[in-house]
């Protein structure tokens, strides 16, 4: 993982296309600002996570459910 | 025709037409950027699956499921903001299944500009919506 030091008001350009702006820091919180092109996701890790999780939840509980076909095909 | 093989359907042959793009692929899963759907006309739930991972197959339903006010903001509003333009949308929910329950996951819906079929999972308000939703 890269780690660089800003100061408020300073940013980080990514890729050319998105741009992180420090815009607060107080003691256990800082706010950023971000601008990025249409098209590309920006979500708190955690909703992402989250939403991740339900996508493999939905993926898992499909194969559960076919092989519990399976199973009552076999009886 | 794109053929695939060891689906939970079998062999499947899809018309490249019928391809949906995803650019950034599902959340969680960023490498699956094709997908087709599979869709039983006697049943209310269809599949997404990967042309490029046989084992994935998403099941969704669509969003009028859940009435007109879904998605909030609306899929015009969506479409834009996930970069896909068009007039023309499909809105599919995925959904789980364990044991009795199926539970959607309306915080996470798929958009499909019907159009030129380029889709992305959006993410709406975390505040307002819920990944594990009850269907009545």
């Amino acid at each position: 993982m890269l780690i660089v030091n800003r100061k408020l008001g300073e940013r980080i350009v990514i890729g050319g296309g998105i741009e992180i702006t420090v815009t607060e820091i107080s003691a256990r919180k800082v706010r950023l600002g971000i601008v990025a092109p249409r098209g590309v996701s920006v979500l708190r890790g955690e909703v992402h996570d989250e939403v991740a999780a339900a996508n493999a939840s939905a993926l898992d509980s499909e194969s559960a459910a076919q092989s519990d076909s399976k199973e009552e095909a076999r009886e | 025709m794109i053929r695939i093989d060891n689906t939970r359907f079998g062999t499947i042959e899809i018309e490249e037409a019928s391809v949906m793009h995803f650019s950034e692929g599902l959340v969680g899963f960023p490498n699956e950027k094709r997908f087709a759907l599979i869709h039983n006309a006697n049943e209310p739930i269809a599949h997404l699956q990967s042309l490029d991972t046989p084992a994935i197959a998403l099941p969704v339903v669509d969003r009028h499921l859940f009435g007109k006010e879904y998605p909030s903001p609306g899929p015009a509003e969506l479409a834009r903001s996930a970069g896909l333009g068009g007039d023309d949308f499909i809105v599919l929910v995925p959904i789980s299944k364990k044991n009795q329950n199926v539970r959607a996951n309306m915080l996470a819906p798929i958009i499909v500009n019907a159009g030129n079929r380029q889709a992305a999972q959006v993410v709406l308000d975390p505040q307002r919506y819920s990944t594990h939703a009850p269907i009545q």
